[in-house]
């Protein structure tokens, strides 16, 4: 399913050094335009539909058109992005519009103790055990 | 390499003109799988709508394999079945809302095809019923014209209502599992959400047809390929299963986790990313015990920056021959050469559009026109840095191909139907209840195929 991206709404992210969907992209797809200053999808049939440049383009200029080889037109599938949710609208081809909200964080970012108050289990760089275990193993069915 | 010790990677940048020299005293392979070595099922925009991201492409197998690593399960694909062309996850309608498949005639081949899985015991008469004889059972369905196998999501939503006659509550309960439905696609695959909306489908109303995707290269989520390495020193009965360092491959200072180490299909993402931890703390110790700074010769650098930006020095020596910059008898473009490498292994080495079926003489067909792909490999061109990564990608797919056919060749059986079917060896053989590997030598660039005792841990 291949991104597009709608010219209106595309500033080429001049205020940054690269555009925000060539910086996200993780397959090298996003290209910018220098000439019309607009970014675009270079290889729609290399795209995985990951969603990464919808998601990061400060305009909300990109959107994504479901494969033409299988898909019927029509349908939109757009999230929103907060700091701890994400809203999805679903419009379908019959124009019903579905929307759904889940959290994408439960906890305040940076505030997570990698340890999580646990343990070093062994400073033994040839010891099978990691970081906090056996701690968080929470079992001592691994200790001899 | 520096002797016999990997002492770092070469590679380019596609943002700037540079090319990078990574020096190391140890290097850990997690590169990922590969996608795009077999024809998808969709080859138009669909083509980018792997069930595993396209952008993964066996670079660590082609790391380990040129390295001169011994690799293990090079035969093992995975065939994921899934929501058909979108590929969009089955595991929550299957584990979660407890969904039948069927096939067109509303019959749960899983029922009705079950003499079958004894052919394959104890495998197939163990519980759960591994991933590739539940795609065997659906393949037989679909040869039989039973076809288009649907996921009951449909009956799986009435029967969860069942229970519920309050109506406020029923109306609470479809809410929740109606967004639990969604929530698993917009997750994760979101084409598969489209792919509803655009076809108008509401899970709770009709049921959804599924399908086996194309094959692919993983280690984990029930793959095996990958290289051999090290098992854990706490638990490898002989020294032929540990060597050292815990992950490391068949070469000093290389180790390889998740995707990039085969023999260990039962990790999937916690796994891999637990794996990795361990191979890490082994980098490590290894880094301790080999403090000496390893050895780069600068002509080795030379050369390898020279083979890595030939594709460009190719496209720019001949782009003037031809008008057109992609049709030209000088060079080959990476977008061709890999389809060349998708038809063959789809119609050679048993891809989708075969049934995943294949035999020796069709095996030693697809590995000659290999041997052509890889002289024609020496042509790939490249107009930029984008094309140059597609390039090298497609090396690494081919190298991937290479071993697979090779190794689908050794193992005179059939192991796993419902990811490929030997059909001159139809069954499975207590000889070959063995790990096959395979490793190829850089100094003399031979293949050695090597079968591996299997020792039980537990």
């Amino acid at each position: 399913m291949p991104s597009f991206v709608i010219s209106e709404k595309c500033d080429g992210c001049k205020a940054l050094d690269k555009t925000a969907c060539q910086y996200i992209c993780p397959n090298d797809l996003m290209v910018l335009d220098k000439i019309k200053n607009k970014a675009y999808n270079r290889a729609v049939d290399m795209c995985w539909e990951c969603y990464s440049c919808v998601k990061i383009c400060p305009t909300q200029a990109i959107e994504i058109r479901g494969y033409a080889d299988f898909m019927p037109l029509g349908a939109v599938v757009q999230p929103l992005r907060s700091t701890d949710s994400i809203m999805w609208s679903v419009k379908f081809r019959n124009k019903k519009i579905k929307r759904f909200k889940f959290p994408i964080r439960t906890t305040p970012e940076g505030s997570i103790d990698p340890k999580s108050g646990m343990e070093t289990g062994t400073d033994d760089l040839k010891s099978p055990l990691l970081r906090t275990e056996p701690d968080s193993l929470g079992t001592d069915l691994f200790e001899k | 390499m520096d002797g016999d010790r990997c002492v770092g990677a070469a590679g380019f940048s596609v943002r700037e003109n540079k090319f990078y020299i990574f020096k190391a005293n140890a290097v850990l392979d997690v590169m990922g799988g590969a996608v795009h070595i077999f024809r998808p099922r969709s080859i138009g925009e669909g083509l980018g709508r792997s069930w595993y991201p396209p952008f993964n492409s066996g670079a660590s197998t082609y790391f380990t394999l040129k390295a001169g690593a011994e690799m293990t399960c090079q035969e093992v694909r995975f065939v994921p079945v899934r929501f058909k062309d979108s590929y969009g996850p089955v595991g929550a309608w299957f584990l979660l809302f407890k969904a039948k498949a069927t096939n067109a005639k509303g019959e749960d081949y899983m029922e009705t095809r079950a003499a079958e899985l004894e052919n394959w015991a104890p495998y197939g008469t163990s519980k759960p019923t591994p991933t590739n004889l539940r795609n065997y059972l659906m393949l037989q369905e679909l040869e039989a014209g039973n076809g288009p196998i649907y996921m009951k999501t449909d009956e799986a939503i009435k029967e969860l209502m069942a229970d519920i006659t309050d109506e406020k509550e029923a109306k609470r309960k479809m809410k929740e599992l109606e967004s639990e439905a969604w929530e698993d696609f917009l997750d994760m695959t979101i084409s598969q959400a489209l792919n509803w909306a655009s076809h108008n489908v509401s899970p709770e109303e009709t049921p959804s047809e599924i399908s086996a995707c194309e094959p692919y290269f993983i280690s984990s989520h029930s793959g095996a390929s990958g290289a051999w390495v090290s098992g854990p020193k706490d638990l490898s009965p002989s020294d032929d299963y540990h060597w050292g360092y815990d992950n490391m491959t068949t070469i000093k200072g290389l180790f390889a986790a998740g995707d990039a180490s085969g023999a260990s299909s039962h990790k999937f993402s916690s796994g891999s990313f637990t794996e990795g931890r361990i191979a890490a703390k082994a980098a490590l110790a290894f880094i301790v015990d080999n403090p000496d700074s390893a050895n780069i010769d600068n002509e080795k650098i030379k050369e390898l920056k020279e083979k890595i930006l030939q594709p460009l020095a190719t496209f720019e020596e001949h782009k003037d021959y031809a008008n057109d910059e992609d049709v030209n008898p000088n060079f080959i473009k990476p977008k061709m050469f890999m389809f060349r490498l998708q038809k063959i292994m789809d119609e050679y080495a048993g891809g989708a559009s075969v049934h995943f079926k294949t035999s020796k003489a069709l095996l030693e067909k697809g590995l000659e026109f290999l041997e052509f792909m890889k002289e024609d490999s020496e042509k790939l061109a490249a107009k930029d840095t984008n094309e140059l990564m597609r390039c090298w990608e497609n090396i690494h797919r081919l190298w991937q191909a290479e071993s697979h056919i090779r190794t689908m060749l050794f193992r005179e059986e059939t192991r796993w139907p419902g990811y490929y079917f030997r059909t001159d060896h139809p069954t499975m053989k207590e000889e070959w209840k063995a790990f096959a590997n395979c490793k190829w030598d850089p100094e003399t660039g031979e293949w050695e195929m090597i079968k591996r005792e299997i020792k039980e841990l537990t």
